[in-house]
This record gives structure tokens, C-alpha cells and sequence, in this order.
């Protein structure tokens, strides 16, 4: 049975500053709604105030992942996002200082529990599509099995987190489903699916046909491969 | 309140033939799924292959691969190969020029019956890249194992905007095709001919309504006037002209920045909206 925890922020207020949203929740519920019309379990959903960064940052950097991000199979998250700090380093916007108004990658370590699927659904997953950009995710993926995002701004489209819900319910391949769930169809948006694995072909394969129905495989913290997709 | 910029002005004249249509209501039955696979070259039936009824949609799988589905709320259909369908297949290569790729996609839709995407434009073309990476090495190793060439349906001399109103086809390294998406609503009758067009300037204030509740500095990039469709899962009755407005959030204090999309009615006799608002949400309960 697939666990599946939503986190969302439309508004934000001082003193975490930027501009509000429209249609996060819509995409991150979307999904949660799709993934549990097919019986799959929620575990959270949180909204604006109720999203923090602690639910991210891994326990051994000060955080409580394993409570939450880290305690799903598949995590949706839809807000801000932003990709320009040191080494490639990702940061993501809150509206709660609980404890900082960024959640920044370098402080997770996404699947070193249960996580398996994390959606970023924000801008700027990575800037680029080059080996030397997407690699700042070896960091960050310690046994998650794909991440889902997107190459430079995004759109705040509703539709994608139920359109990508259903597909991935029903067993498509994850990979594909974000590819095409994803666009908007807008000029210049670019969705990517990043695959980890312990080889070349592990990694590859895993893009290319892993489903839902991976969920019980383990990946050791420390992969070697990344492989990833993008229409362009 | 949120801060909308508009930096320059837009105008629109009223095309010659603009019309109000109602839509039919989509018919997602399996007769309507067996004649779509028809028009594919698939006979669809259970002693070949296998039909499931899904609360969004109608399927049908036949052994070699292919899948048929069609949704309940548009009408719209998938046409894909379950295993080639922007899959990487014998470590390809491929190069595909834009302007090969839409002759492909036009001979592809050519060879179906049923008038796939007659009356529509390339819009654009997209090519599928895959890279992989060792942990410690920065070496790249990009492919382009695919494409797709999106069509967009043209209506009245008027371009039809949005997730709908499109046909998609997907090739693969070998220039066959993987998939077509089609979700291009039927039209039942001429509801209204459009006798006038909304300022831009109203238009624009329908924009700033629906940010009422937002803060933050929205500034309007572009607006396109077109037809506009819905998506997959969206019911929709009737098809309309309408403003599309382009946006992107950036407040000078802010170090994000996202762009969105509003569609809101052209027509003065516009029926109803052009594209639903978000559904409102109850505040949650204070988490501790």
C-alpha cells in the first residue's frame, strides 16, 4: 500500500516574503485526491501555515523528515522555488517560520526512510539539463527513486497534481506520466524526471519503466548513478 | 490586494466570423472507444483484448501493446504503446529535424481515418533528451531518443489556446509512431455569433478579481486572444473566445519568481466563464 503526504503554499506573510499563488493546493490536493480515490493512504496535508521546512531537513541536520516527507512513499510538494545557491543548492519557500522560511536541499536526505517519489512541483528543480547541474542531486537523493520537477520556471497550473495522480495510480510509468501530465503546454515550460540507481542500467531502467509497484525496492543512501528525461 | 503591471497596451479587433459554440456532451462509451480504434486500425474487442471502466476514463488494451482511452469529462483520447511511448529503446540516437518531424506527424495523422486534426496548425516541436551521470564525474552523455509535434486546432481563423484543442504525436528513435493525443471537443451547434470584444483593459480587471485575495507584484507579459479549451479532466460546454493573459510574479523583494495563466471571456456576449477559478479551500486548523 502506498503512503502519500501533500504540502502546499498559496500565501505568504510576513516575514517570510513572496508572491502569492494561485493554484498550489490545487495541484498538490489534485494529487493527494487522485492517489487516494485509488485506495491509497494519506498521511498529510499540509497548507500554507501548516507546511514547514522541518518536515524536509533530514533529523540528523536539526529536521524531522523521518516524521513526515521521509515517512510516505510519495511526497507532492507545490510552491516557490528557486536554484542558484552554491553548488546548484535548492531552496523552497514557506510562509511559517517553523524554523526558517526556506527549505533548502542540501540539508535532506530524501529516501533514507521510505520516501521513493518526491514532486517538486515549483520552478527550478535544476537550471540546466548537463551532467555537472542535475549531479547536485547525488546530494540530496539518498534512496529516493525518482524526482520529479522542472528545467527553470514553471507555471502555477492547477491541473497537473490530479492529472498525474491518476496516472500514477493506475500504474503508468512515472517517468512518462510527469512528462506529459506535466506540461501545460505553455511555450518554455520544461518537465524533467530525475531516476536514481547503484548502476548505469539500475538508474536507467528505473527512468524508463519504473511504476508505483517499485515501491518495496530499497536504494542504498549513496548511489552512483543519476539518469534523467526531458522534452526540449 | 495583488499589484498587476501591464507595461504596454493590447487591442484586439473583432475576427470576422467569431462564434459562441456549444459543445457535445463527450462520449466516452466503449461503442465511441471501439470506433476510435477503429479510425487507429486497432479492432477493439474482448476476444482480442481487454476494456477497463475507470471513474475518469474508458480503456481498451490489445496484446501488442497498444492502448486506447478516452475521458469521460472531454472526450479527449490517448492513443500510446504501452512499452514505445517515450520509452529509450536500443540506446538510440536519433536526429530529427523540426521540419522532418512535422512532416512525419502529418503523414502520420494522414494515414488515420476519421479526420484527426484537420483544421489545425503545427504549433510546435519538442525533441525527447535522456543523460545519465556517475556520481564524481561531470561527463555527459545526452541522446535524443524521440519527438513530438503538437498541432493546434484553428477554429474561425482563430487559434484555440490552452491544454485542449491539440493533437500531440510522439515519435521514437526509429520515426514511428508511439502516441497521439487528441482532445479536441466536438462542436453540437452555434450558440452566439460574438457581436462585440471586452476591452482588454475589463478583461484585465477580471484578472486582478481573481488575485483580489493574493499579495505580491504580477506583471502581465503577454495576452493572446484565441478560443480557449479546457483539459483532460475538465467539463466544459461551451467553446469561446477569450483573453489569454501571461503572467509573472516578481515583487522586488522577492527572490521567486512563477509565471501562471489566466484565460477570462473576449466576447461581450460571453456565456459564463472561460476557465474555472480555483476552488476556494477552508483555512486548515492551526498545526502544532
Amino acid at each position: 500500500m502506498i503512503s502519500v503526504g501533500v504540502e502546499w503554499v498559496n500565501n505568504f506573510s510576513a516575514p517570510c516574503v513572496n508572491d502569492d499563488l494561485v493554484n498550489r493546493a490545487e495541484c498538490a490536493e489534485g494529487f493527494l485526491d487522485a492517489m487516494t480515490a485509488r485506495g491509497f493512504t494519506s498521511m498529510f496535508d499540509w497548507g500554507d501555515g501548516n507546511a514547514w521546512e522541518t518536515d524536509f531537513r533530514s533529523n540528523d541536520n536539526g529536521g524531522d523528515a523521518l516524521d513526515w516527507s521521509d515517512a510516505v512513499n510519495f511526497c507532492y510538494f507545490a510552491d516557490h522555488g528557486v536554484n542558484g545557491g552554491p553548488g546548484g543548492q535548492m531552496d523552497i519557500g514557506f510562509t511559517s517560520q517553523h524554523e526558517y522560511c526556506t527549505g533548502w536541499s542540501d540539508s535532506w536526505r530524501l529516501g533514507i526512510s521510505l520516501l521513493r517519489w518526491f514532486v517538486l512541483d515549483t520552478c527550478d528543480l535544476v537550471l540546466d539539463t548537463d551532467a555537472a547541474t542535475v549531479s547536485n542531486w547525488f546530494g540530496p537523493m539518498q534512496g529516493v527513486h525518482l524526482l520529479f520537477g522542472f528545467v527553470g520556471e514553471a507555471y502555477d497550473d492547477g491541473g497537473r497534481g490530479a492529472s498525474f495522480g491518476s496516472d500514477a495510480a493506475n500504474g503508468a510509468v512515472l517517468s512518462s506520466a510527469w512528462l506529459s501530465d506535466a506540461s501545460s503546454w505553455w511555450e518554455g515550460e520544461t518537465a524533467i524526471a530525475i531516476a536514481a540507481g547503484t548502476t548505469q542500467d539500475d538508474a536507467t531502467n528505473r527512468r524508463d519503466n519504473e511504476t508505483i509497484n517499485w515501491v518495496y525496492e530499497d536504494l542504498p543512501a549513496e548511489t552512483s548513478w543519476l539518469a534523467w528525461k526531458w522534452y526540449e | 490586494m495583488a499589484e498587476l503591471v501591464v507595461s504596454r497596451e493590447y487591442e484586439f479587433e473583432l475576427p470576422a466570423n467569431a462564434h459562441i459554440y456549444q459543445l457535445r456532451t463527450p462520449d466516452a462509451s466503449r461503442d465511441n472507444l471501439i470506433r476510435i480504434a477503429s479510425h487507429l486500425s486497432i479492432r477493439a474487442g474482448l476476444d482480442v483484448g481487454s476494456f477497463t471502466e475507470h471513474a475518469r476514463w474508458n480503456s481498451y488494451q490489445e496484446p501488442a501493446g497498444w492502448t486506447v482511452r478516452i475521458f469521460r469529462s472531454s472526450g479527449g483520447w490517448q492513443y500510446r504503446h504501452s512499452l514505445r511511448w517515450q520509452a529509450d529503446l536500443a540506446g538510440a540516437n536519433v536526429s530529427i529535424d523540426d521540419n522532418d518531424a512535422q512532416q512525419l506527424a502529418a503523414e502520420a495523422l494522414a494515414q488515420f481515418s476519421g479526420d484527426i486534426a484537420t483544421g489545425s496548425e503545427v504549433q510546435w516541436v519538442e525533441h525527447l533528451h535522456v543523460n545519465h551521470a556517475e556520481r564524481g564525474s561531470a561527463e555527459s552523455n545526452e541522446r535524443t531518443i524521440g519527438a513530438r509535434v503538437r498541432f493546434r486546432r484553428i477554429l474561425d481563423n482563430i487559434p484555440v489556446e490552452g491544454t485542449g484543442g491539440s493533437t500531440v504525436v510522439y515519435f521514437d528513435h526509429a520515426r514511428e509512431v508511439t502516441g497521439i493525443d487528441h482532445l479536441w471537443r466536438e462542436i453540437d451547434s452555434v450558440a452566439a455569433r460574438v457581436t462585440s470584444l471586452r476591452r482588454v483593459g475589463d478583461a484585465l480587471d477580471d484578472v486582478g478579481q481573481r488575485y483580489r485575495a493574493s499579495r505580491g507584484r504580477f506583471e502581465v507579459t503577454d495576452v493572446r486572444f484565441g478560443y480557449f479549451e479546457l483539459g483532460w479532466y475538465d467539463e466544459q460546454e461551451y467553446l469561446q473566445p477569450a483573453y489569454i493573459v501571461f503572467l509573472r510574479s516578481g515583487s522586488p523583494e522577492s527572490k521567486s519568481r512563477m509565471r501562471s495563466v489566466v484565460a477570462v471571456p473576449a466576447a461581450e456576449n460571453h456565456i459564463g466563464e472561460v476557465q474555472p477559478e480555483p476552488r476556494r479551500r477552508d483555512s486548515q486548523p492551526v498545526r502544532t
